[in-house]
């Protein structure tokens, strides 16, 4: 029958998270599809039209370093290039762009057209079809009966959306299009545990009715710091965003109105972000501050949409209307959209395996807001561990997985998965426990051959990334193996303390104040490849103290993750196991304790019972 | 899982309490006694019967405690039976059956106690040590901790720092954001601070470890003077050999007493004297090793030793007592330098002035470790974590340019991260919570 079509991987939703899983799964070689509403909205920017940022930053550099998408498409699409707390500290600056709304679609809709393995249907799924506890395919509105060894989830807001302009209230995923009702019943039924949240936007304006005369002007940086390791070079004109502030008046609009705010007429059930508050949330809670800054960035460099970031709000259209014409510069202004909260539905992402899989559902996976984050950056992370893991699975090949040591995509899943969510989720770089580690400087070398491994990364990326690694470490071991003494290298002004012990080129490079050109000056041997690479020596020499002490951090986190099981176990003489446990774990024989994590089924307090056993005498001394 | 245990001693007694924690508790209550649950945390006489088999065990008090009510956090039940070697094993047996319940591990409820929240670190450790707590001031010392008191001496300080730490960490992840001016004002000042206040609790002589442990007291002298005697006096038992022939001890014997309410660790060493005796030379090197190390010296010499004066230069360390044995021979006449020193004369052999002795070692520990100043510190792992802290705030201190910002944070961070170990927190949402609370973020 012609409306039954089978694939090795579906993914469902074209949002960020939906891109990146389809693209990594397409990456892997096996048969891919992407489902969505409507073609045209593949790779919306639904909240602000920017891309990076502290901690976000790092996730487009790590998905970009596993060769994903968002790095490329944000460059290309790029019109404000910024990196944050450039003077604070390589390990954490962000880098981050406003991006051309529309140009950002563009190209990601061009990038996954050209796609090899991967087909995209707008066709909205209406129905999922199981066999037991597993995912087997689905009905889509056109009346396509679709198969899939796996399946991913990737329906952002969608899930019982339901969107509020002061007392109005409509359903709906994003404005003017659609929430998917009836998916949430079909998991609700697999006794999934599901929250909920809420989000939400300002009122759109249009740019020819705002007074830009007397705002403060904040300018794109002058050399500006890509996402992607692989884009040379600026492709658009760089543009400014104003700044401009809430007063006085505002605020008392805002208290006079707030019973007719959604959030606070008690419609509203959700959690939302502290992060990401409401204008009335800040005015309620932060009463003593006079001011609030609002940033007004323009959606795209055709577009007269100015997106006015920091006055988020559920106040009726009106009210919004009246807050505006007291801001300045915003006297005049035309409201071209209300902003609005809107409400959703999420899974609680302890239903995960690190895989993203669910533990219920077999061959479902979930990526993205339907998890429980915020952001771009955030879902395509998910996505593309989500398309990687799916991809592997069907082949039969071991999972991916980042862990919390390795890449802040590694620490976001890891909480996901292990503490669940309280409020929308989002990355921040103190979250990170190794965050001298992971740079988003180094993201290449702490993940591409990893992606290399498992056919991840395409041949263009591939070589260019041996090609980078090969030059680093000749000249790091160059570094290392080149040696004067202090006396010696007093000449060329730099002290160190005299104590006749020889110095390595690496130790001299610590120091403050000495880069590679004055290294060069020393040893003119070392050669100059690319400023890339000059910096990256650098940086890794300004951490050597305390690279060395995370170093032994990391490798007493991974002492359990590496614990040996050893080969002649006894499941059967656990107390404690269940049967199906125990018949996986014999079944599988994982050699450490890390892999036995990752089986299937094999839940956290399954393994804490085997690591207690195993190291017995050393848990005994907690009193 | 439900785990079970004799929670008193093991052995015949008037009572026995068997303790029960863990999901099956309701199940174990229910089968044993084959009556519904008894009122929570009241005492209820219940009869105890086989599990499956129509037969009476014992009959006896039942307290219930539902949780998370409870020691453990869990669902919790005790029952007290008759302290019968038959009773309690015939009781476990009958736990044994039911699904679920396993025997628990040493120490294995005050380690779900931990899990589940019910007590921090610190509580844990204290409990333990109250339960081995074998003098009276090594339990004032445990039941102190227990109750909080360096806990929230830690926890306040392990705030101040959060506090900091949260101002630093809000300019890193929102570098775009209106924070107020002042917000990384005054931190070096509060950080020297926090740091001196480390430094203060560390600079305790180590009391609270050495009462824990146990004071290290050295009995050293010349051979043949009487010490591995007053070891045996002082222990109560034959630990030491002793005989009339010098140099009798070679190695160093080690007791651990009460003496009236003080922990120590006794040593009895080899008499010092010249020796060409390869074995007694190395015995003699382990004596002089035990007095340097020790808490407090007692140098027991003969009324005729005259001439160790030299010694006793030597040996004259921080802290000691100088015994002069064998006063039943009735040697009046002691060395002019010996005297300086204000010597008791003692007879082991005939019990004289050994309470004097006693007495004088109390006050001497007293004097020296004793002091109305509060300790906080009773384990070496306190300690290591508490100078690694201030080890890291030096760190910070020492960075002053804006480059050092991500290095800065990472020394508070640790140090921030040191001190929680203390208390077993370690939390990155306290951080972010904190930042949430004070700043206005989001644009």
């Amino acid at each position: 029958m012609k409306n039954e079509l089978s694939f090795d991987v579906v993914v469902i939703g074209g949002g960020h998270a939906g891109c990146e899983a389809a693209a990594a799964s397409a990456r892997l070689g096996v048969n891919t599809a992407l489902f969505t509403h409507k073609f045209d909205t593949i790779g919306e920017m639904s909240c602000n039209p920017a891309i990076g940022g502290l901690g976000k930053g790092h996730l487009v550099r790590e998905i970009d370093a596993l060769d994903g998408l968002m790095g490329e498409v944000a460059d290309r699409s790029g019109i404000q290039f910024r990196l944050l707390n450039r003077s604070r500290g390589p390990a954490v600056r962000g880098p981050r762009t406003q991006s051309d709304r529309s140009l950002y679609k563009k190209y990601m809709q061009k990038k996954l057209v050209n796609y090899c393995n991967l087909s995209i249907y707008s066709d909205p799924v209406i129905r999922f079809n199981f066999n037991k506890n597993a995912i087997i395919g689905f009905i889509t509105q056109s009346g396509k009966e679709i198969k899939s060894s796996k399946i991913i989830l990737t329906t952002g807001t969608f899930l019982n959306g339901l969107i509020h302009i002061g007392e109005e209230k409509t359903p709906a995923g994003r404005f003017n299009e659609k929430a998917s009702t009836g998916l949430s019943e079909q998991l609700v039924k697999y006794n999934f545990k599901i929250g909920r949240l809420k989000t939400g936007t300002p009122p759109r304006l249009d740019s020819r009715t705002i007074n830009f005369d007397n705002l403060e002007e904040q300018h794109a940086d002058d050399d500006p710091y890509f996402f992607s390791f692989l884009t040379k070079k600026n492709f658009n004109k760089q543009i400014s965003c104003r700044m401009t502030y809430t007063n006085s008046a505002v605020h008392k609009i805002i208290s006079k109105n707030i019973g007719r705010s959604a959030m606070y007429s008690g419609d509203i059930k959700g959690v939302g972000p502290r992060y990401c508050p409401s204008i009335e949330d800040k005015i309620k809670k932060f009463s003593d501050k006079q001011r609030h800054q609002i940033f007004l960035e323009p959606e795209g460099l055709n577009d007269y949409t100015i997106y006015p970031n920091g006055i988020s709000t559920s106040l009726p259209a009106d009210v919004q209307q009246e807050i505006c014409s007291k801001i300045n510069g915003l006297e005049n202004v035309k409201i071209l959209r209300p902003g609005y909260a809107i409400e959703y539905d999420f899974v609680d992402p302890t239903e995960l395996f690190l895989t993203l899989e669910t533990k219920k559902i077999k061959n479902l996976f979930l990526a993205g807001q339907i998890n429980g984050t915020t952001g771009y950056e955030e879902a395509a992370a998910q996505g593309l561990i989500a398309g990687i893991n799916a991809a592997l699975s069907f082949k039969e090949r071991e999972p991916f997985i980042l862990d919390r040591s390795e890449a802040y995509i590694g620490v976001m899943i890891d909480d996901l998965v292990t503490k669940g969510v309280a409020e929308p989720y989002r990355m921040f770089t103190s979250r990170a426990e190794y965050r001298l580690s992971l740079r988003s400087d180094n993201a290449d070398i702490r993940l591409t051959q990893k992606g290399i491994d498992i056919g991840l990364v395409q041949k263009k990326r591939e070589e260019i990334y041996i090609e980078k690694y090969t030059q680093l470490l000749k000249i790091q071991r160059k570094l290392d193996n080149l040696k004067i003494t202090p006396s010696k290298v007093a000449r060329y002004g730099v002290n160190i303390a005299k104590d006749g012990i020889s110095r390595s080129a690496n130790q001299i490079l610590g120091q403050k104040s000495v880069n590679l050109r004055k290294i060069r000056e020393i040893w003119p041997e070392i050669i100059y490849v690319s400023r890339e690479i000059d910096e990256q020596l650098e940086i890794n020499s300004h951490y050597i103290g305390y690279l060395k002490k995370q170093n032994a951090d990391i490798l007493a986190f991974k002492r359990d993750e590496n614990f040996i099981i050893p080969d002649n176990i006894d499941y059967d003489r656990f107390a404690g196991l269940s049967n199906e446990v125990k018949s996986k774990l014999k079944k599988i024989k994982p050699k450490t304790m890390g892999q036995a994590l990752r089986i299937d089924g094999v839940t956290p307090a399954a393994v804490y019972i085997l690591l207690s056993h195993l190291k017995r005498k050393s848990i005994k001394h907690i009193a | 899982m439900t785990i079970y245990a004799l929670s008193s001693g093991p052995g015949i007694a008037g009572i026995s309490v068997i303790r029960v924690s863990g999901p099956e508790t309701v199940e174990v209550v229910k089968k044993l006694t084959r009556k519904g649950l008894p009122e929570p945390r009241v005492a209820s006489l219940r009869k105890f019967n086989k599990i499956n088999e129509n037969e009476l065990i014992d009959e006896g008090i039942l307290v219930w405690f539902p949780g998370p009510n409870s020691y453990t956090g869990e669902d919790m039940a005790e029952f007290h039976v008759h302290g019968s070697l038959a009773v309690v094993d015939s009781i476990q047996k009958s736990i044994s059956k039911i699904d679920g319940c396993r025997l628990a591990e040493p120490g294995e409820f005050t380690k779900i106690a931990f899990q589940n929240n019910k007590i921090n670190l610190l509580k844990a450790e204290s409990i333990s040590d109250l339960i081995s707590s074998e003098t009276e001031i090594q339990r004032r010392q445990a039941i102190k901790i227990m109750s909080g008191k360096s806990a929230d001496k830690f926890n306040v300080l392990r705030k101040r720092l959060l506090k900091i730490l949260s101002n630093i960490e809000a300019k890193i992840d929102f570098p775009d954001e209106d924070l107020p001016e002042d917000v990384l004002k005054n931190i070096h000042l509060e950080v020297e601070d926090i740091k001196e206040e480390i430094i203060k609790i560390l600079n305790d002589q180590r009391v609270g470890e050495r009462i824990r442990e146990g004071f290290k007291i050295a009995i050293i002298g010349p051979a043949n003077a009487g010490k591995s005697s007053l070891l045996n006096y002082l222990s109560k038992r034959d630990i030491a050999i002793v005989s009339e022939i010098a140099g009798t001890t070679r190695d160093v014997i080690e007791a651990h007493l009460n003496l009236d309410g003080y922990p120590v660790i006794i040593s009895d060493t080899a008499g010092i004297r010249s020796s060409k005796d390869e074995i007694e030379k190395k015995g003699i090197k382990l004596a002089l090793k035990k007095a340097e190390n020790a808490d407090l010296n007692i140098i027991v010499i003969d009324p005729k030793s005259a001439d160790f004066t030299d010694f006793l230069k030597d040996v004259k360390l921080k802290s000691s007592i100088l015994v002069i044995n064998k006063s039943d021979l009735g040697i009046k006449q002691i060395n002019r330098e010996i005297n300086k020193y204000d010597p008791i004369q003692i007879s082991i052999k005939e019990e004289k002035n050994l309470d004097k002795l006693i007495n004088s070692i109390k006050k001497k520990l007293e004097d020296e470790f004793i002091s109305s100043e509060d300790i906080f510190i009773t384990r070496e792992r306190h300690r290591i974590n508490l100078e690694k802290c201030v080890e890291c705030l030096k760190n910070f201190e020492e960075k002053k340019s804006l480059d050092d910002f991500d290095k800065s944070a990472e020394d508070l961070r640790l140090a921030t991260r040191y001190l929680g170990m203390i208390v077993g927190k370690v939390d990155v949402e306290e951080i972010l919570g904190s930042i949430f609370n004070d700043f206005c973020i989001g644009k």
